[in-house]
């Protein structure tokens, strides 16, 4: 298999570099240019907003460690072991609080948000009854 | 103390307090969501899963109207964002927009894993714009050389789902 720039020779460095962003799992492929983060992106975009963040993957990683003092972070069931293992959090640690959904994707949300709503509001659970 | 998700814990209630106490001091509570195995099952609409989001939305209807009604009620306090952070691209994440959110559900969605920012204009159209961190050099040397860089992955890393993510 020949390399990009070995393919391009007259651009040879600027293509190695970019070849340098491409990832790939099992299942999908990632061009990016060099530098971008999701956690860049999140910090620019949360200003002094407190994020509480719905991840599963290992690439949300970064984004859950955000430059917030309180980390606040969900993954449902289905995500991936070390995102899980994030979530949990140091037990000892202050201004950390994570939930761990006992069912797989929007069910998980769900649950979740069924818990945030009600400790915010000050109910037991979530008003079904509410629509817009 | 392992927070435990169908009953508000101790531990639970103590983080959940620091997180509203943040709020009610004048900072926004912000809901982030990923889309791929968080609102929706994984890899919708690649060749890895090839189902459609429409078939997906189809099986989770009454989720769907759950996730809604609680989104609009967390905004209707005027203390909470909703966001969505994705590595998928806008033809994609704009369908999960019209699919899981009410009109003003959503207020903005970082895609491209952080590369572009989407926030809602009027009329239902959305605004897209780069990342302000994105490296404007790279991005030009990255559009230039995209056809190159698509026919590697393509030859030479096993092919490219129908998304060019």
């Amino acid at each position: 298999m020949k390399t990009l720039g070995e393919e391009n020779p007259q651009d040879k460095d600027v293509i190695e570099k970019i070849s340098k962003n491409i990832t790939h799992t099992p299942k999908t492929v990632e061009i990016m240019p060099s530098g971008i983060d999701k956690l860049l992106t999140l910090n620019e975009m949360i200003g002094k907003n407190m994020p509480i963040y719905f991840g599963d993957a290992n690439t949300d990683l970064s984004a859950m460690k955000n430059k917030k003092e309180i980390k606040a972070n969900v993954a449902p069931l289905n995500a991936e072991n070390p995102v899980k293992d994030y979530v949990k959090g140091d037990k000892e640690s202050s201004g950390f609080f994570g939930l761990l959904p006992s069912q797989n994707d929007i069910k998980g949300v769900n649950e979740a948000i069924d818990l945030i709503y009600a400790h915010y509001k000050r109910v037991e659970r979530f008003p079904e009854g509410i629509k817009k | 103390m392992p927070r435990e998700i169908n009953s508000i814990t101790e531990s639970t209630s103590k983080y959940l307090d620091s997180v509203f106490e943040r709020i009610k001091n004048g900072e926004k509570g912000d809901l982030m969501f990923d889309i791929d195995g968080v609102l929706t099952e994984i890899s919708l609409e690649t060749a890895a899963n090839p189902k459609t989001l429409n078939a997906w939305a189809g099986e989770h209807k009454e989720d769907i109207i759950k996730f809604k009604n609680r989104i609009d009620a967390l905004k209707k306090t005027g203390d909470f964002k909703v966001s969505i952070c994705t590595g998928r691209g806008w033809d994609y994440t704009s369908k999960i927009v019209d699919v899981l959110f009410t009109k003003e559900g959503l207020d903005y969605a970082i895609i491209e894993g952080g590369a572009m920012v989407a926030s809602p204009r009027e009329n239902n159209e959305w605004n897209l714009r780069p990342a302000k961190n994105i490296d404007q050099g790279s991005l030009k040397n990255l559009e230039k050389y995209k056809p190159t860089i698509i026919k590697h992955v393509r030859e030479n890393m096993g092919g490219l789902s129908n998304q060019n993510r």
